[in-house]
């Protein structure tokens, strides 16, 4: 009963993003299609379109009318964006740049898993869906292209650099999960 | 009781929008809420509708209600992007397993609303109709409705109020929050005045009109309780027949008056 009352909460949320966003969306998407090593950037710039969008738009309020709960509408739209990425890196690398491979689809859950966190976190906390993420994904560019590639550590953390999986998966579960329980117990709703 | 709320505290900042409220939500009624602009009705509703959460206090649902046993038309008829009343149709059907399409196709007829237009080119009270529409056609147990009979016209009201006592009779019940509270006189249950974030009163309307009474503003002797005054009368508790009998809306309003003079003095 409750897996297909998810999953039926999904289609409706799914229905919703799509409807509400597709002009946007789609000329993402197409970006991410085409843009090879690129994508990364057409990557944030999905995010900023999802739920973070939303929350800063104060249009939040209108899906939580619905059954929504906040714990759903937070995964639906990660899951939502994932796949969009997903598939943009699946088509893209197979029509365009070869083939596709598992470890990019890993590769990108990294950013976009924590690049999710940090727009979710920023929007939650009050500030908008851009310049914190870009101030944070600047540093992140910087830090990571500081001295000789081979002994600069914080690639091995970084969700751009992800040099080491594991460590960069880590820190970008850990934003991810930060992130999540904020926006579930986020009290300071606007008027 | 549906849902039952006990010492309820909501604030938006240093702003006290619900005041350790307590109230109960009966089955297979109507509830109005009443009050003034920004005395947290609003609030109270979105609480209920689990759209926010209350920073102190409980919410008890009856066991079978759920997310999608609680449906909610909110004042401003805000509206999805690209969305027209056929989509919106989609979208209930999908959360609200119960949602009747074919009573909401009715409807959308009777009333003549466009099915395939945007909801931009639809009057306010065309919107107000489609909002309403849906959460009747939801067919959920707990409908809240804020200001639903905002922007319609007096035979719509009627139609629309006639839709009520049928969804009550069905057993489920309705929570409205309204400034019109004679047009809602004749098919509501019970009673919540609500000022300042504080419930004044919650009262079923019978109970009310056997307590309450309507006497000149110039009488001082007398065995009763008085609450608050009217234009050239007051309304007061007391047992004996004294008085007239008040209307919903004197209640409301001898209430509201006597909750500012007390705040004054």
């Amino acid at each position: 009963m409750i897996l297909i009352r998810t999953i039926k909460h999904f289609e409706a949320f799914l229905f919703l993003e799509i409807t509400r966003k597709y002009k946007s969306l789609g000329l993402i998407f197409l970006a991410m299609l085409l843009s090879g090593n690129t994508r990364y950037f057409f990557i944030f710039f999905l995010i900023t379109k999802l739920l973070p969008f939303d929350v800063h738009k104060n249009s939040l309020k209108r899906i939580l009318w619905l059954p929504f709960s906040r714990f759903e509408t937070f995964i639906f739209s990660y899951f939502f964006g994932l796949s969009l990425a997903f598939f943009a890196d699946i088509i893209g690398n197979t029509f365009f740049f070869g083939s596709s491979n598992v470890f990019s689809l890993v590769e990108i859950t990294v950013f976009y898993s924590a690049y999710f966190g940090i727009l979710m976190l920023s929007t939650t906390k009050g500030t908008d869906n851009i310049t914190f993420p870009v101030l944070f994904l600047i540093v992140d560019l910087i830090a990571g292209s500081v001295g000789d590639p081979a002994v600069n550590k914080y690639q091995m953390f970084s969700p751009l650099y992800h040099k080491n999986i594991f460590y960069s998966m880590s820190i970008a579960l850990v934003l991810l999960l930060i992130s999540l329980i904020v926006f579930v117990l986020d009290r300071k709703e606007k008027w | 009781m549906v849902i039952q709320g006990i010492n309820i505290n909501k604030h938006y900042g240093s702003t006290k929008a619900l005041d350790n409220v307590s109230f109960s939500i009966p089955k297979g009624a109507l509830t109005l809420l009443v009050g003034p602009n920004g005395a947290g009705k609003t609030t109270l509703l979105r609480v209920l509708a689990r759209e926010i959460f209350p920073n102190s206090g409980e919410i008890k649902y009856l066991k079978n209600i759920k997310a999608s046993s609680v449906s909610f038309s909110e004042e401003n008829r805000d509206f999805f992007e690209n969305f027209t009343p056929l989509k919106y149709a989609y979208l209930w059907q999908l959360i609200y397993p119960l949602f009747d399409r074919e009573h909401f196709m009715e409807i959308m007829q009777k009333r003549e609303i466009p099915v395939n237009k945007s909801l931009f080119q639809l009057s306010k009270g065309k919107r107000t109709w489609l909002f309403n529409a849906l959460v009747i056609c939801s067919n959920s147990s707990v409908m809240l409705l804020d200001e639903p009979l905002q922007n319609l016209d007096p035979v719509v009201r009627a139609d629309f109020k006639d839709m009520l006592v049928k969804e009550k009779e069905k057993g489920r019940s309705i929570v409205a929050s309204t400034h019109e509270i004679t047009e809602f006189e004749e098919i509501t249950d019970n009673l919540v005045i609500i000022c300042e974030g504080h419930i004044l009163i919650q009262c079923e309307k019978e109970k009310a009109f056997l307590t309450y009474r309507v006497i000149p503003g110039t009488e001082t002797d007398g065995d009763y309780e008085a609450i608050g005054p009217l234009v050239n009368e007051k309304l007061v508790i007391t047992g004996k027949n004294i008085g007239r009998k008040p209307s919903l809306k004197e209640i409301a309003l001898g209430y509201l008056n006597g909750y500012s003079l007390n705040r004054q003095s």
